[in-house]
C-alpha cells in the first residue's frame, strides 16, 4: 500500500495531536503550536488540517468538554490512531536514514 | 485562566457569515474554539484588537475547503453513501445530457428563447467590439502612464465651464523649464497646408512640433533620424500614406517640396504605420519655420496642443497646482476672449484621453465615453429583459418537469445537483444562441459600416481571435445568468409535494414576478419607440421646414483660394446659370461666421452672427427686402463707413426702432470702421434648426469671398453641374471640385442625429422582438394550463368569442399597465430631447400613436394567434383523459 500523503503542516498537527492526546481539540492545537514552533498558526488551518487527517484515518475524534467560555459548546476531542502514530515511527525511520546517508554531517 | 463577565462578545456578524461558510455539521465546535480564542485574547490584549483578531480569524474561514464541503453537503456523521460532488465529469454528461432532451422536448419554447438569446447577444457581442475598439488607443506608447496633455478649462462669463484640448504656446516652455518632475514637453501647433507638386494640390493636416515630439511618443521613422529630423528649420517628415501620394514607392528622403506658393521644405524622415490607433492626427510633422514669431501670447488657448513626460512617481495632482500656480499669474491685466472669464489647466494622462469626455478642439477620433456608456446601457436593458425572457419562460414550464425533479430528489439528488442541471440547460442552449449571434454580428456589422458616423469616429468592428475568447464567456455567463432564478426555484422543491399534486405548487406564486417583468418590457419598448418617432418626426421637421431663404436650386462652390471674379465670370457663361452670388461661408451649416461690433461708441464690442456677401445675395437666395436697399454691385469704396444690411431680429434685438427707421443709423465694427444700415431683411433662419434665430449683420467684403452660390434652372440641373465641373477644372486643375446643393449641406447636418436614431431603432427592434417573443412563451403557457378550463366552459356553452376574451383579458390589461407607464415617461424624455432643438416640433399624440398603434397590433396578433387556437380546440381531447 502507497502511504497516504502527509503535509508538512500536517505532520505538525499530527505530532501535535500525539503530544495533547486526550486533550487535543482545534484552540489548544493551535496555541501549542503557536508556542513551540514560533510561527503564526491560524484557527482555520488548523480545522482543516485535523478534518483531512480524519479523512485519511490518522486521528480519531469526539464531542465532549463544553465550558462557559466556550457559550456552553462542545469541543471536538481529537486523539492519534494506531495508524498515525506507525506514519509517524515510519516518517521519523525514514527521515533518520536520509541523514545518516550524508557522506558529511559537518555543515558548518 | 480569568473568567470574565459574558457580556463581552465577539461581533455577532462574523459568527453569520462563519455560519453561512462552513458546513453546519461543524459550526458547534468552531464558533466554540473561537469563542474561547476570543476570551483568551480580550484578557490579553484587550477587547478592541480581540474583535479585530476575531474577525481576522473568521475570515480566514473562507477557504474552498469549507466552502467545497458545504456546497458538498457531505457528512460522514451522517451518511456512508457518497454523493458524486456536482462537478464530477460523470455528473457534468449527465447534465448535458438532459439538458440536450429538455431542448429538444420543448421546441417551441427552446426555439424562442434560443431566438431571444441570440439576438440580445449579438447586439452585446456588437458593443463588446466597439468596447475593445474604443479602448484600444494610443495603447503603443513606451510610458504612457507618465505622459500627460496639458488642457485649458475655461470659465465662461456666464458661468458655463468648456474644457479644451488645446492650451497656451508659451505654457510648455514654462513648463518645461520650470519644474524638475518634468522630463520632456512637445509642443503641436496645428499646421494644415497645401503640397505643391507638378502643378498639383495635395492637401494635407500638418502639426509644427519639435524632436521631442517622437522622443516622448513611440512613432517610428522608417527611414531618417529620429533624433534630428526636427532639428533644422524647415525641415518636414511625412506618413508613409502621404509619402506615398506624392510620390509613389520612391523613397523622398532628402529631396524637397514647397508648400502653399510659399515654402520649400526639406523631407527629413518618412513615419511608418501607425503601431496601432492613436488620437493623433497628422499627414506630416514640420519643424518651425526659421522666422517664427516668437511672441509669448498666453491669451490664445487655441494655439497650441502641449504634452509632457513626467518623471515616475509624479503625483498628477501637486503637479496641476503647481502649474496652475506658475501660468495663472501670467494672466493679471491680460485681455482675453471676451466671452471667457478666466482660464485653468488640467493634465489629461495619453490613457485617458480616448476614448475620454468631449473637449473642444479635440483631435482625432474615437467615441467619446459617454456615448460608450449610453450604448452600454442599451445594451444592458436588452441583454437583462432577454434573461428574464428565458427566466420567465422556463420558470412557466416548470409544472411539467416538477415531477422529474421530485424523482431526481427521491433518488438522492442533493439541491446544488439539480441546481447545476437547471443552469447547465441555460448555458447549453446560450452556447447555441453563440453560434446564431455571430451570424447575425456579421450581418449588423455589414449594417453598422454603412452609418456615416461610424467613418466619423473610425470605428471597426471587425472580430479578432480574442473578441471571440470574450464570445465564449460571455454566453456562458449569460446562459448561466439565464439559468439562476429558474434554477433557485426549482431546486428549492419539496420532492413529495412535487410528485402529489403539482398545480398547487408555491413556486406559481413567481407568476406576479413574471408579468411584472412583461409589464417592464413592453414599458420600455414602448418608451424606446417613442423616442425614435420624436427622433424621426424632428429630424424630418428640422430638413423640410421653412427657413426662410429658397435654396432649392442653388448649389455652393469651394473657391479654394481662387479669385471670385474669374470663377464667376467663367461660370456666368454656362447654360443654366441663372445667378451667381458671392459669399464667405455658407449658410445652413454649424459653421459660426461672426463680427464684433457695438451700436454706441461707449459700449463694449459684442459679437454678432454675420457673413460677407455681394448684392445678388439677397434676390439670390429669395430673401425679402423689408425696407432701404440692397448692396450696390460695386461694394462702395468708402473704407471708413462702409454699409450694411441687418435681419429685422437685429433692429428689435439692439432697439434701432422699426425696420423703416433703423436705416441710415451707424453701427462701429471692430475693425474700427463705421457702417451704415443700408436696409433690412426679413428674418430668415442661418443655422441649423437646432439653432435659434439669432441677429445677423450681413457686410459687403469682396476681400472676404470664398464661395459661390450659383443657382441652375431647374430643367437641366445635372447638366449644368456637369457644365460647371468642367468649367472648373479648366480654370484650376488640380483643385478638386467642392459642391453640393443647399438641401444637401443642410441634411448633412443631422447626420449623425440620424445614425444615433438608426442604432436606438436596432435597439428598439431587438426589445420589441424580445417582449412579443416573452408574450408569444406566457400565452402558450397560460392557454397549455387552462386547457381543461377552457374545454369546461365549452362544454357548458361559452362561445368561441367569450373564450378569447377571457384567455386575452389579463395580457390587455398588462400591456394597458405598461402604457400606462411608459406613456408619460415618453413624453416627458422626448420633451427633454426636442428641448436640444430651437426649432421643434411639439410632443404630443404624434409620437405617441405610431408606438400605441405598432404594440398594441403586434401584441394582439401575437396573443390570439394563440386564444383563437385553444378556442377552436375540441373540448373532447383534452377532457377525455380525465
Amino acid at each position: 500500500m502507497t502511504r497516504t500523503y502527509l503535509g508538512e503542516f500536517e505532520e505538525l498537527v499530527l505530532l501535535t495531536v500525539a503530544i495533547l492526546n486526550g486533550t487535543a481539540y482545534g484552540l489548544s492545537i493551535a496555541e501549542e503550536l503557536k508556542l513551540r514552533t514560533d510561527r503564526s498558526i491560524n484557527l482555520s488551518g488548523v480545522h482543516v488540517a485535523l478534518y483531512r487527517l480524519e479523512d485519511k484515518g490518522f486521528v480519531n475524534s469526539e464531542l465532549g468538554g463544553a465550558t462557559a467560555a466556550r457559550g456552553g459548546r462542545r469541543k471536538r476531542l481529537f486523539s492519534i490512531t494506531a495508524y498515525g502514530k506507525r506514519t509517524l515511527d515510519e516518517l521519523r525511520q525514514t527521515r533518520n536514514d536520509l541523514w545518516e546517508a550524508i557522506p558529511n554531517l559537518s555543515f558548518s | 485562566m480569568p473568567q470574565l463577565p459574558h457580556t463581552v462578545l465577539p461581533p455577532v456578524w462574523a459568527d453569520r457569515m462563519l455560519r453561512f461558510i462552513c458546513p453546519e455539521e461543524l459550526h458547534e465546535e468552531l464558533l466554540g474554539d473561537l469563542h474561547e480564542q476570543f476570551e483568551h485574547q480580550v484578557a490579553e490584549l484587550g477587547e478592541p484588537t480581540a474583535r479585530r483578531l476575531y474577525i481576522e480569524q473568521t475570515i480566514r474561514f473562507c477557504r474552498p475547503y469549507f466552502i467545497a464541503r458545504r456546497l458538498r453537503g457531505h457528512s460522514k456523521h451522517r451518511s456512508t453513501y457518497s454523493s458524486p460532488l456536482f462537478l464530477d465529469p460523470h455528473m457534468i454528461r449527465n447534465y448535458f445530457k438532459i439538458a440536450w432532451r429538455t431542448i429538444l422536448k420543448h421546441k417551441t419554447f427552446s426555439l424562442l428563447n434560443l431566438f431571444g438569446l441570440a439576438l440580445s447577444m449579438s447586439a452585446g457581442f456588437l458593443i463588446l467590439l466597439l468596447y475593445q475598439d474604443g479602448y484600444n488607443y494610443d495603447k503603443f506608447h513606451k510610458d504612457a502612464e507618465l505622459i500627460y496633455r496639458v488642457n485649458t478649462i475655461a470659465t465662461r462669463k456666464n458661468g458655463e465651464i468648456e474644457p479644451y484640448a488645446t492650451s497656451p504656446k508659451p505654457i510648455g516652455k514654462v513648463i518645461e523649464s520650470t519644474f524638475t518632475w518634468v522630463e520632456t514637453v512637445t509642443v503641436l501647433k496645428p499646421f494644415d497646408d497645401v503640397i505643391i507638386k507638378n502643378n498639383q494640390r495635395f492637401d494635407f493636416q500638418g502639426k509644427v512640433t519639435d524632436e521631442n515630439f517622437l522622443n516622448i511618443f513611440s512613432f517610428s521613422l522608417q527611414s531618417g533620424d529620429a533624433a534630428h529630423a526636427l532639428k533644422e528649420p524647415n525641415s518636414i517628415i511625412l506618413t508613409s500614406k502621404l509619402s506615398e501620394r506624392l510620390f509613389g514607392s520612391k523613397n523622398p528622403i532628402n529631396s524637397t517640396i514647397q508648400l502653399g506658393n510659399r515654402d520649400i521644405y526639406k523631407i527629413t524622415g518618412i513615419l511608418g504605420p501607425n503601431p496601432g490607433k492613436t488620437h493623433f492626427e497628422f499627414d506630416a510633422l514640420l519643424s518651425e519655420k526659421s522666422s517664427e514669431d516668437t511672441v509669448d501670447n498666453w491669451a490664445n488657448i487655441n494655439a497650441a496642443y502641449t504634452y509632457l513626460k513626467v518623471r515616475p512617481k509624479t503625483n498628477a495632482e501637486q503637479a496641476i497646482r503647481a502649474i496652475n500656480k506658475y501660468a495663472l499669474p501670467n494672466y493679471k491685466n491680460l485681455a482675453i476672449d471676451n466671452r471667457d472669464a478666466h482660464y485653468k489647466f488640467d493634465l489629461q494622462a495619453l490613457p485617458d484621453i480616448t476614448p475620454g469626455y468631449s473637449i473642444a478642439n479635440a483631435m482625432g477620433k474615437g467615441l467619446p465615453s459617454h456615448l460608450l456608456w449610453f450604448l452600454a446601457l442599451m445594451g444592458f436593458i436588452v441583454i437583462v429583459s432577454a434573461i428574464f425572457n428565458y427566466s420567465n419562460l422556463t420558470l412557466a414550464k416548470t409544472f411539467s418537469r416538477a415531477k422529474e425533479i421530485g424523482v431526481r430528489k427521491v433518488m438522492g439528488a442533493n439541491r446544488s445537483q439539480v441546481l447545476f442541471q437547471i443552469i447547465s440547460e441555460g448555458i447549453i442552449l446560450a452556447l447555441i444562441a453563440l453560434i446564431i449571434a455571430i451570424g447575425f454580428v456579421m450581418y449588423f456589422k455589414a449594417e453598422l459600416s454603412a452609418l456615416q458616423s461610424f467613418q466619423f469616429f473610425d470605428l471597426n468592428v471587425s472580430p479578432t481571435l480574442s473578441s471571440f475568447a470574450y464570445f465564449i464567456i460571455f454566453a456562458i455567463l449569460m446562459g448561466a445568468m439565464a439559468g439562476l432564478l429558474p434554477a433557485i426555484t426549482i431546486s428549492k422543491l419539496n420532492p413529495l409535494r412535487a410528485i402529489q399534486k403539482i398545480e398547487n405548487l408555491a413556486m406559481f406564486k413567481r407568476i406576479g414576478l413574471v408579468k411584472i417583468l412583461l409589464v417592464v418590457q413592453f414599458a420600455f419598448t414602448m418608451l424606446f419607440l417613442m423616442i425614435i418617432t420624436t427622433l424621426h418626426k424632428q429630424i424630418e421637421f428640422a430638413i423640410n421646414m421653412d427657413y426662410g431663404f429658397s435654396a432649392d436650386q442653388v448649389y455652393s462652390i469651394r473657391l479654394q483660394g481662387i479669385p471670385v471674379e474669374i470663377v464667376r465670370s467663367k461660370f456666368a457663361g454656362i447654360a443654366g446659370v441663372e445667378r451667381i452670388s458671392s459669399m464667405d461661408i455658407p449658410i445652413g451649416t454649424y459653421s459660426n461666421a461672426s463680427a464684433k461690433m457695438k451700436i454706441h461708441e461707449t459700449d463694449e464690442y459684442k459679437s454678432v452672427s454675420s457673413y460677407s456677401v455681394d448684392n445678388e445675395f439677397i434676390p439670390g437666395l429669395g430673401l425679402t427686402l423689408i425696407s432701404g436697399t440692397n448692396f450696390s454691385s460695386n461694394p462702395s469704396l468708402n473704407t471708413t463707413n462702409k454699409e450694411v444690411i441687418v435681419n429685422e431680429l437685429f433692429t428689435e434685438k439692439y432697439q434701432l426702432g422699426n425696420a423703416a427707421e433703423s436705416i441710415g443709423k451707424q453701427i462701429f465694427l471692430n475693425d474700427s470702421t463705421t457702417a451704415t444700415i443700408k436696409g433690412v431683411v426679413k428674418d430668415f433662419l442661418f443655422k441649423p434648426a437646432d439653432d435659434p434665430l439669432k441677429p445677423l449683420l450681413l457686410r459687403n467684403e469682396p476681400s472676404e469671398w470664398k464661395m459661390l452660390n450659383v443657382k441652375i434652372a431647374p430643367h437641366s440641373t445635372e447638366k449644368t453641374v456637369a457644365a460647371l465641373q468642367s468649367a472648373w477644372k479648366e480654370l484650376a486643375p488640380g483643385y478638386a471640385f467642392r459642391g453640393e446643393f443647399y438641401k444637401t449641406t443642410i441634411e448633412t447636418n443631422f447626420a449623425i442625429g440620424k445614425d444615433v436614431n438608426k442604432i436606438i431603432t436596432f435597439f428598439t427592434f431587438l426589445s420589441a422582438v424580445i417582449g412579443i417573443m416573452g408574450l408569444l412563451g406566457m400565452t402558450i403557457y397560460s392557454v397549455e394550463k387552462r386547457q381543461r378550463e377552457i374545454s369546461l366552459r365549452k362544454v357548458l356553452g361559452a362561445t368561441k368569442r367569450d373564450i378569447i376574451i377571457t384567455l386575452s383579458k389579463g395580457f390587455v390589461l398588462l400591456l394597458l399597465i405598461s402604457f400606462c407607464v411608459a406613456i408619460p415617461l415618453g413624453v416627458y424624455v422626448s420633451d427633454l430631447i426636442l428641448t436640444n432643438f430651437a426649432n421643434r416640433i411639439s410632443a404630443g399624440l404624434n409620437i405617441v400613436l405610431p408606438g400605441f398603434i405598432l404594440i398594441s397590433l403586434l401584441a394582439v396578433i401575437t396573443v390570439c394567434s394563440q386564444t383563437i387556437r385553444a378556442a377552436l380546440m375540441n373540448p373532447v381531447k383534452s377532457l377525455r383523459s380525465e
